[in-house]
């Protein structure tokens, strides 16, 4: 008798943990699982969304490293992407983080300024904003020629198109700078002042100090940063298209384009599956190479 | 046990999600039933609501939405949501619909996505002859919009290629108004203009301009024929490839053509470019549906329209005058009466014609058109440029010479020589290249 109360409330509270889990775990079947499935079998099939679909086993993965130039150029465009972006926003954003962690009078509101182009950010509105600041006649050439500079062919120029996208997303530093300003202040000022009365100066505090207490937050950021930066998609879209002469044609568009331009959904999702594995491995990478960079005052869980 | 505690829960949360799912397509069902229940057997007009999705610029989005409003008026049980926007990414969005089965009820088309989307999808208007009077659209324009035999259009008005220009401009920079323009011309004049003025150039136009009105005509000329016969094979054969992209390759040397770095930002919206906008551009070729927009970006400013650059030996003119738009009535939507029944009224109704005037091209409806007629209602430039295109129409492209794939082969050449990344016996040798194997496996697909 003891034992059947016993399971039965044991049950019960299984069946409760559940109910409460059931919001996100619809969400995690109906709008990831669901779709993370379908994807790999559409990525076998000729899947045409408006016609037909028949399997075809792998000729989509074939196609895509035999035929498809336009595979490799956008591989390329997004790999340089994410390199040059996302070192140069985890960089601006520490910066402005060290700067907003100062004691300055209101800075509470400069903190909240400074996160706003992250809640603008993605939007398409902004891309729009952008494309108007630097386009032939924009706002920024008008500045350059006011101060007797050359103008710049900022999204025109194959050579220049692909850095004018990235400031957008070092633009977007916002949640960054945030993580950086919560590592900051856990940094003990004892470290500090231990550093100041062995005659350290600032320099090599930051270095000494403020660096290697963060790298958990740089290792996050890093992490994160790089996944969002070879999945962006709207920049290169709103902005400049992919062009000029495909210069900025991240791999994200080149799915859109396959998937909804061309309405070849098989293919698309192949290709959503290769830049998948991509984005796991650099991850798998990058997670193995902070073991030797990476300090964690609690040993890390060792 | 525990096991099968687990088994339950997830059998559990599985069947919830699943009647979340159910929910869900109730909810979307009883939307549009609840609208419509219970009135069934009252003498009062049942209530119903419905999609239009349309592209274009402002000026067809106004008259488009006030023609709406007309209509709900005179019809209060009818509610129509407009849904537009401009060109580029129409047809992605709209095929996307189509594939989640979430397409709007009417819709603006264009003949040759026809290819792309099942039939089944399409209101046949054949059958609907009693609601729609067909009788007052030429045979040309009907044959146009039927689809292995299934009348799934009706032309929201035809249009032809024109060239529009700035008067003030032609005047600044002494070129003729009554110019009679040849390819050859365009580039001598384009030339003076950019040595005069820096920051001036005879004309622009975004990739699907050079390659649609510049590059077709140019070549089609020259071959009497379209870009890709009806049996995938090309129309034309290397010399005079080559020869049209030396001439595109001119035009921008030349100083002829606005950079085609700076129009990337203005990709079918070229009314939106600052040049234009500012009177620094002389001239565009143009579809006349267009005319309207790209004159209201710079209403200061006088115009005027010419004919499109025609060779001397011309074997056609390769301005076709055709339907510019269809608007089509999806079959499976639930309330496919009403929608036909608006589309009626839309096309042939006089007071509609009053208000959506020549926003879609001159109106294809006979009744329409007179109407406005009467009213001195169509733009006077867009009645003169499609009396000039109706003097040497030509032929009509087909499905093929029209391909996104097809095109965007030509675009990427194009952008190549645009930039001196290729030269025009490369990029020629690079499409035919490319299109034997694009034109095989369009076959392929097309027999599907």
């Amino acid at each position: 008798m003891n034992i059947k109360t016993s399971t039965k409330s044991k049950f019960n509270r299984e069946y409760w943990g559940l109910l409460f889990i059931l919001p996100w775990l619809i969400g995690f079947l109906v709008l990831q699982a669901y779709p993370l499935i379908a994807s790999l079998i559409y990525s076998f099939t000729d899947y045409n969304p408006a016609k037909h679909v028949s399997f075809v086993g792998l000729q989509n993965y074939i196609t895509m490293f035999t035929k498809d130039e336009r595979v490799f150029q956008s591989l390329k465009v997004t790999i340089i992407y994410a390199a040059i972006a996302v070192p140069a926003k985890l960089i601006f954003a520490l910066f402005i983080a060290m700067v907003l962690n100062m004691k300055l009078k209101f800075i509470n509101f400069f903190r909240t300024v400074y996160y706003l182009p992250s809640i603008f950010g993605g939007s398409v509105a902004v891309a729009i904003v952008w494309r108007l600041l630097f386009m032939q006649d924009g706002l920024v050439n008008s500045m350059l020629s006011f101060l007797h500079l050359p103008r710049v062919d900022w999204l025109g120029d194959p050579k220049v198109a692909l850095y004018t996208i990235s400031i957008l997303l070092v633009w977007q530093f916002g949640s960054s700078m945030v993580l950086f300003l919560a590592g900051l202040k856990q940094i003990p000022a004892e470290l500090y002042e231990a550093c100041k009365v062995d005659g350290g100066g600032r320099i090599t505090a930051f270095f000494n100090i403020t660096l290697p207490m963060l790298t958990p937050i740089i290792f996050f950021n890093l992490v994160m940063q790089s996944i969002g930066a070879l999945q962006d998609f709207t920049a290169s879209f709103v902005i400049t298209n992919g062009g000029p002469m495909y210069a900025t044609y991240l791999f994200g568009l080149k799915i859109y384009d396959d998937g909804f331009g061309l309405m070849k959904m098989g293919y698309a999702s192949a290709m959503s599956w290769v830049l998948f594995i991509i984005i796991i491995v650099l991850t798998a990478v990058i997670f193995k190479t902070s073991d030797s960079w990476v300090y964690y005052e609690d040993g890390g869980g060792k | 046990m525990k096991r099968t505690v687990r088994a339950i829960s997830i059998a559990c949360s599985i069947a919830l999600s699943l009647s979340l799912f159910t929910a869900c397509g109730n909810k979307s069902n009883s939307g549009s039933a609840s609208a419509t229940s219970g009135t069934d057997k009252q003498t009062q007009a049942k209530n119903v609501s419905l999609r239009f999705a349309w592209w274009g610029g402002d000026t067809r989005h106004k008259a488009t939405l006030d023609a709406i409003d007309a209509y709900t008026k005179l019809n209060p049980n009818v509610k129509i949501d407009g849904e537009y926007m401009a060109y580029d990414g129409y047809e992605k969005k709209l095929m996307t619909q189509f594939a989640a089965g979430s397409a709007p009820d009417i819709l603006q088309f264009y003949p040759s996505w026809f290819y792309d989307v099942d039939s089944s999808n399409f209101v046949d208007f054949n059958k609907y002859s009693s609601v729609v009077d067909l009788k007052q659209f030429s045979k040309s324009v009907l044959d146009e919009a039927t689809f292995k035999g299934k009348l799934q259009g009706l032309s929201g008005g035809v249009l032809s290629t024109t060239v529009l220009y700035n008067k003030d401009f032609f005047k600044k920079f002494g070129i003729p108004e009554n110019t009679v323009w040849n390819w050859d011309n365009v580039i001598q004049i384009g030339k003076e203009v950019h040595q005069k003025d820096s920051n001036a150039y005879l004309t622009t136009g975004d990739l699907d301009v050079i390659n649609r009105l510049w590059a077709y005509p140019y070549l089609s000329q020259q071959t009497g024929d379209i870009w890709i016969k009806d049996d995938y094979t090309m129309a034309f054969d290397k010399p005079v490839l080559v020869d049209t992209l030396k001439y595109i390759q001119q035009l921008y040397t030349s100083g002829t053509m606005e950079p085609l770095g700076t129009t990337t930002a203005f990709i079918g919206k070229m009314e939106q470019n600052p040049k234009w906008v500012k009177g620094e551009i002389g001239m565009v070729v143009g579809l006349t549906s267009s005319l309207t927009t790209m004159v209201a970006a710079n209403p200061n400013a006088q115009w005027g329209v010419a004919q499109i650059p025609l060779r001397s030996d011309a074997k056609q003119s390769a301005n076709p005058v055709r339907s510019s738009v269809l608007i089509s009535a999806n079959a499976k939507s639930e309330n496919v009466d009403e929608s036909v029944k608006f589309i009626n009224w839309f096309m042939n109704d006089k007071s509609a014609a009053l208000i959506v005037t020549d926003q879609r091209g001159t109106p294809a409806s006979e009744a329409s058109r007179k109407v406005l007629v009467d009213n001195n209602k169509i733009n006077p430039l867009v009645a003169q440029a499609m009396e000039i295109s109706n003097k040497n129409p030509g032929k009509i492209p087909n499905a093929p010479s029209e391909n996104a794939e097809i095109w965007q082969i030509n675009k990427d050449v194009i952008t190549e020589l645009a930039y001196g990344k290729t030269t025009p016996e490369q990029g020629a040798d690079k499409i035919i290249s490319k299109y034997t194997d694009k034109l095989k496996e369009l076959k392929a697909a097309a027999a599907k």
